[in-house]
C-alpha cells in the first residue's frame, strides 16, 4: 500500500478561532492513484475542511500532506503560514458546493480562463479543448450561455468541466449536489459515473450515500477530528466495525 | 399675489442659458473623468495592506466626504491661491474641487464593489490554479466594475447637480448664468424654473441608466 501510495496525509492538525474549534486532532489519510475516495460522516466534522486543506485553501496547523511521496503542504514555523509546493497544487482540482462560476463569463469563458491565462496555452487550442469537453457532457449548446441562464445541474456540470480543463490528477468535490433540487442531482451523479469510469482518481465529500455505494472503491468515515473509520464500500456498509459508524449509518439510511 | 408669469424672456436668453449649460458639461465630464480614475486609485489605497497608504486614503475620503462641499469649492477658490501661492483658471479650480470630492465618493463605490465579491471565487481562483495578477484582472476587476456602475452613475448625477455650486465663485456655469439673468431681468421665479427642468431634463435619463444596470447586474451577477 505505501509504495503506491499518492495521496498522504500525516498527522493533520486544524482549529479556528486561535484553537477555540479543533477540527482535526491528528489525522491521517492515505489513498492510491486507482482509490475514489468518499468521505462521510456528520456535519461540522471537518470534511469540507479537509478539502479545504488539500486544496491549499485553509492552512493547517500541523502535519504534512504529501502527494506521490513529495511533500506538497507543510504546517510552518508560524500559524497560518504554510509551505504550498504551487506546481503540485496546481495538479490538484476543487469543485464547490455553490458552483462558483464566475458569473461575468461564459461557460466557455469559464472553461478556457485558467488554461489561457496561468497556464500560457492558445486560445483557439483552449476553446477547442473546451468545446469537446462541454459536447462529451451534453453542454454543447450551453457554450455561449452565462452561468445566470443555467440550472443548478448545468452550473455544476460546467463547474467540473473546467476543473477537467487543468486535466487534474486529483480532483475534490465538496457537496456538489447539496445545493441542486432533487431532480437535478441526477445528471451530475452520471457525469461523475463517467469521470470514476475513466479511472479519475476523485475524492468525494458528501451527504449523498449514493455516491458511497456507486462511485467509491474506499468510504472513509471523518469524525472527531480524525477518520474513525475506512473500508472497501460493501465492507464498511454491512460491517462496519465501530459503534460511532454504526450509528451514523443507521441514521442517514433511515433519514435516506 | 399680482404676479405675472412670462417665460417668454427665457426663450429669448436662451443662448445665455446654453452657453452656462455647456460650462456645467464640461466642468461634470472633467470631473467625472478624474474621480471614475483617480477614485479606483484610491480605492486600491484604502485596501491596501501597508497601513500609512490606508490611513492615508481613509483620511482623504472621509474629509471630502464629511464636510460640505460648498466648503470645500470656497477653501479651494480662496485657500489653496493664499496658502500655495497657486493660480488657476476658474474651470481648472471648479474641475479640481468637483473631481477631488467624487474622487473620495468613488473611491467608496469602487472599494463596496471589490469587496462585495463573494470569498468562494476567491477560493475558485485558487482551486484553478490563477496567480493574485490573474484573479485582479480576470475575476475580481470585471466583477467589481460592473457592481459598481449603478453607484458611479449616480455620483456622476450628484456631481452634474454639485457643479451649481461653484457658480458661488464666479464659474460662468448655468446656475451662474442664471443668476445673472434672474437680477437682470427681475424674474427669479421663471428663470430658476427653466433651469430647474434643464437640470431635471439631464439628470432623469441617466437616472433611468441606473435602474437599467442595477436590474442587470441583479440578472447577471446574481447567478
Amino acid at each position: 500500500m505505501s509504495d503506491q501510495s499518492f495521496l498522504r496525509i500525516k498527522g493533520l492538525h486544524k482549529s479556528f478561532g486561535l484553537g477555540a474549534v479543533r477540527v482535526f486532532t491528528g489525522l491521517d489519510l492515505d489513498m492510491s492513484r486507482q482509490d475514489r475516495l468518499v468521505i462521510i460522516g456528520p456535519s461540522g466534522g471537518g470534511k469540507s475542511t479537509l478539502l479545504r486543506c488539500i486544496m491549499g485553501l485553509d492552512p493547517i496547523d500541523a502535519g504534512e500532506i504529501q502527494i506521490d511521496g513529495k511533500p506538497y503542504i507543510s504546517a510552518g514555523e508560524r500559524r497560518q503560514t504554510n509551505r504550498i509546493d504551487r506546481a503540485i497544487q496546481r495538479q490538484v482540482g476543487m469543485v464547490f458546493q455553490h458552483y462558483t462560476l464566475f458569473p461575468h463569463l461564459t461557460v466557455i469563458g469559464n472553461l478556457i480562463l485558467a488554461p489561457v491565462t496561468s497556464r500560457g496555452e492558445a486560445k483557439a487550442g483552449a476553446t477547442q479543448r473546451a468545446t469537446a469537453l462541454l459536447e462529451r457532457f451534453g453542454l454543447a449548446d450551453k457554450a455561449r450561455s452565462y452561468p445566470a441562464q443555467l440550472s443548478g445541474g448545468q452550473k455544476q456540470r460546467v463547474a467540473i468541466a473546467r476543473a477537467l480543463m487543468l486535466e487534474p490528477r486529483l480532483l475534490m468535490f465538496d457537496e456538489v449536489t447539496s445545493a441542486l433540487d432533487p431532480e437535478l442531482v441526477v445528471e451530475v451523479e452520471h457525469m461523475m459515473v463517467e469521470l470514476a469510469g475513466q479511472g479519475m482518481p476523485m475524492m468525494v465529500v458528501t451527504h449523498d450515500m449514493w455516491f458511497a455505494k456507486n462511485i467509491a472503491t474506499r468510504v472513509a468515515f471523518c469524525a472527531a477530528g480524525v477518520i474513525l473509520e475506512q473500508g472497501e464500500p460493501r465492507e464498511f456498509f454491512s460491517n462496519p466495525k465501530l459503534s460511532r459508524t454504526r450509528d451514523f449509518i443507521v441514521n442517514v439510511l433511515r433519514a435516506a | 399675489m399680482d404676479y405675472h408669469l412670462n417665460f417668454f424672456f427665457a426663450l429669448h436668453d436662451f443662448d445665455k442659458l446654453l452657453e452656462g449649460l455647456v460650462v456645467t458639461l464640461k466642468l461634470t465630464v472633467l470631473a467625472n473623468a478624474m474621480g471614475l480614475s483617480l477614485g479606483f486609485g484610491v480605492a486600491l489605497l484604502l485596501m491596501s495592506p501597508v497601513r500609512i497608504l490606508r490611513w492615508t486614503a481613509t483620511a482623504f475620503v472621509e474629509f471630502f466626504r464629511c464636510t460640505p462641499a460648498l466648503i470645500q469649492i470656497v477653501w479651494f477658490f480662496y485657500c489653496v491661491p493664499m496658502l500655495f501661492d497657486v493660480f488657476l483658471d476658474a474651470i481648472t479650480m471648479g474641475v479640481l474641487a468637483l473631481g477631488l470630492n467624487l474622487t473620495a465618493f468613488n473611491a467608496e463605490a469602487y472599494r463596496a464593489a471589490i469587496q462585495a465579491i463573494p470569498r468562494a471565487h476567491l477560493d475558485a481562483s485558487v482551486a484553478l490554479g490563477l496567480g493574485w495578477r490573474v484573479r485582479t484582472w480576470y475575476v475580481v476587476f470585471p466583477q467589481a466594475l460592473r457592481m459598481a456602475v449603478p453607484v458611479l452613475i449616480t455620483n456622476a448625477i450628484g456631481c452634474f447637480q454639485q457643479t451649481a455650486l461653484v457658480a458661488l465663485v464666479a464659474v460662468n456655469d448655468l446656475m451662474y448664468q442664471a443668476k445673472t439673468l434672474s437680477t437682470q431681468t427681475y424674474r427669479p421665479i421663471e428663470t430658476f424654473t427653466v433651469v430647474a427642468l434643464i437640470y431635471l431634463a439631464i439628470s432623469f435619463p441617466v437616472s433611468q441608466l441606473v435602474t437599467y444596470f442595477e436590474r442587470r447586474n441583479s440578472r447577471q451577477l446574481g447567478g
